[in-house]
């Protein structure tokens, strides 16, 4: 009896001082006297190669900056990318190699929804901190990880904001909607469906569905003209969105054109050409990186063609996904910062949860909470201007 | 009754591309037995080619094309010397693997050379519609039926009265008497795969304007395949009309039926139409061949 108290009572101090020591006599991965190790996954070469390149340098331009001044606390940032080209396996093995390998602090930017979600679960496993930048599907916050963390609105966010922008402002009567049949498009039907019956009380006057990898829209829109609506969401890609929103011009659609967040990228003025101006669509960022005259957002240009770009961008940047990366590094050194020199990933995650409107002038204004990690619900509505460019009109948001 | 002139309007667009595809698989299937599943890939290349001579190099629209067509049949030519000639006397499924490898090849060596960017052809002919008794039509695709349509014809007079089509005829009705009568076997095969490869880059270039530019373009390609086989594989004129056919059943089904539905009511009809009549709706049974 009393051996056995006495065994409780050394498994009860050897516990106290576990969690009072462990900081000091087991390293934190990652973290080391002079360094921190970050690590990213993400696309740099294939179809979806803009969007890791992007992203890599938000993330690189922050790491150049920081170690220039000598680091967060004393310690330099050591960042460590590899190449998924979108694939969900190469992205596993790119996570392995990061945790195990390297032994990273934690992760940053993430890839395309493809490959971040089949990692999510060991990343929350392994309790490795993620600020995410890229994804904007909301199983990446299914079910709810302390350690993931989104710096931008989810793809719900977007729909309730072109929506909302759709009936309210625009004030769409006779609404249709043409959606991809993959997870991304019923999704977002689901939310059109959903807002148009509860809340704005509208029939959607007519409802078509295609398949990933079609290029020939011609049969839906002729039924979507003859239920003849006066706005058509179009939540689909940017590659298939171009196609549509060429063809329903020449079929003689009259309707006003509206796309989800999926369509808001230079790819769809490059697919539908003329046809694409008046198009709106919602922005995860309030500025358009490649035009702001935002300060913050000039001052990036600036700096990331100084420091990587002297004979100028390649096309397409820069581009959300740097501004949104960069962000994410910029709220990674304020929580860094915050910690102070006893960083260990459960601080850190703290810091995180502590931060309320964080700001650099190139997001929405971004907050976590002990139980909410989803950075903002804000979206920008952007419109395709005459000269095809991308312009912004104004802020929408789910309320 | 507009919705349905509308509809066969865009299905008769939508066929005439195929049935340039789907030319092209039966000109090669005729002489040589290969069923050629880089066609969709060669189509991808010819619009490809077009664009980079006519975007980047800002050549005139008709040389653009011209090159395109030419380049991608000598470029067929080149395919049928160094990768399909060695392969002769393989079993025909060889030949036919080895179609598939080579249009993976040229797929991911475009990915290689211009990236996976997406692209428009600029279209020459305006794509803003006019109503013709309450039908949009746009310029640019009468112009592509047009075009088509003439390109069909041209080749259906080269194969029935020229001395090198009917020896292209000849070589695939018995390869050895063609041989004993005089016929070049291996110059024939040549031409064989220029001209189909040259038709597909002209479908390509066609196509350009009515979808985007992307490596994975060719997938369009197996509707050639699909429409051939709908309306008989061993006949020219057939397979044609089966290309325009499939155009229509699948703009008719997509409308009337359900439009996700689209493709799957098309390869319904394909598999009803084989089981009536395995050769095709058009196709004459296939007489005996050495």
């Amino acid at each position: 009896m009393s051996a056995v108290t006495h065994r409780l009572g050394a498994l009860v101090l050897a516990t106290v001082a576990a969690t009072l020591f462990g900081g000091l006599a087991r390293a934190e991965p990652g973290v080391t006297d002079n360094e921190i190790r970050i690590g990213m996954w993400t696309p740099l070469s294939g179809p979806v190669a803009l969007l890791g390149q992007s992203a890599r340098d938000g993330v690189r331009l922050w790491v150049k900056e920081i170690n220039d001044k000598g680091g967060v606390h004393g310690r330099k940032i050591n960042f460590i990318s590899y190449d998924d080209a979108g694939s969900p396996q190469e992205a596993q093995t790119a996570i392995r190699r990061l945790i195990d390998q390297d032994q990273v602090f934690m992760l940053i930017a993430g890839s395309v929804s493809g490959s971040t979600l089949p990692v999510r679960q060991i990343i929350t496993r392994e309790k490795v901190p993620f600020v995410s930048s890229i994804s904007s599907n909301i199983n990446l916050m299914k079910p709810f990880s302390r350690y993931i963390y989104r710096i931008y609105a989810n793809e719900d966010s977007q729909a309730f904001g072109i929506i909302n922008w759709m009936m309210e402002h625009v004030k769409i009567q006779r609404p249709a909607i043409i959606y991809n049949s993959n997870d991304y498009g019923v999704g977002g039907f689901q939310i059109y469906e959903e807002r148009l019956k509860n809340h704005y009380k509208v029939r959607s006057v007519a409802a078509e569905r295609y398949n990933p990898g079609d290029q020939d829209f011609t049969a839906q829109l002729l039924r979507i003209k003859a239920a003849n609506p006066d706005g058509l969401l179009v939540y689909a890609f940017a590659q298939e969105a171009g196609i549509i929103v060429r063809q329903a011009k020449e079929l003689g659609l009259t309707a006003k054109l509206f796309g989800g967040g999926g369509t808001s990228t230079p790819l769809l003025q490059r697919g539908a050409g003329p046809a694409a101006i008046g198009f709106t669509s919602v922005l995860v960022v309030p500025e358009i990186p490649e035009r702001s005259d935002n300060p913050s957002v000039v001052a990036y240009r600036e700096k990331l063609k100084a420091a990587f770009y002297p004979d100028g961008f390649p096309p397409g940047r820069p581009s959300e996904y740097d501004t949104a990366a960069y962000t994410a590094a910029k709220i990674t050194e304020a929580a860094l910062d915050k910690v102070g020199r006893n960083l260990t990933r459960e601080a850190f995650v703290d810091a995180l949860e502590s931060m309320k409107n964080f700001d650099i002038g190139m997001t929405f204004p971004v907050s976590f909470s002990k139980d909410n990690h989803e950075g903002t619900t804000l979206v920008e509505i952007v419109k395709v201007a005459p000269d095809l460019k991308w312009e912004s009109v104004a802020q929408s948001s789910d309320k | 009754m507009e919705l349905l002139s509308q509809v066969l309007i865009s299905g008769i667009t939508l066929g005439s591309l195929y049935a340039l595809v789907g030319l092209g698989f039966v000109v090669i299937y005729r002489a040589t037995k290969v069923v050629n599943f880089a066609q969709g890939e060669m189509m991808m290349l010819g619009a490809m080619l077009a664009l980079y001579f006519y975007s980047d190099l800002q050549f005139p629209y008709f040389l653009a094309f011209m090159l395109a067509v030419v380049l991608s049949g000598v470029f067929g030519a080149g395919l049928e010397r160094f990768a399909y000639r060695p392969l002769l006397n393989a079993p025909v499924v060889t030949l036919i693997l080895a179609t598939v490898a080579v249009g993976q090849m040229i797929r991911a060596g475009v990915r290689i050379l211009r990236g996976s960017e997406v692209s428009r052809f600029p279209s020459i002919l305006s794509a803003d519609p006019f109503l013709i008794g309450g039908v949009a039509v746009t310029p640019l695709s009468l112009s592509i039926i047009a075009i088509a349509i003439l390109l069909v014809c041209v080749f259906m007079l080269f194969f029935r009265k020229t001395k090198l089509g009917k020896g292209m005829e000849a070589t695939s009705e018995n390869r050895e008497a063609a041989l004993l009568v005089g016929i070049s076997v291996n110059q024939t095969f040549s031409l064989v795969w220029a001209t189909s490869s040259g038709l597909a880059a002209a479908a390509g270039v066609l196509l350009a304007p009515l979808i985007i530019i992307t490596p994975e373009m060719g997938s369009i390609g197996i509707k050639g395949f699909i429409g051939a086989i709908l309306g008989g594989f061993n006949n020219i004129p057939g397979a044609i009309a089966g290309c325009f056919l499939l155009g229509i059943i699948e703009n008719l089904g997509g409308v009337y039926i359900a439009s996700s539905m689209k493709d799957v009511i098309s390869f319904v009809v394909l598999v009803l139409v084989l089981t009536v009549k395995p050769q095709g709706i058009f196709g004459a049974a296939e007489g005996k061949r050495a």
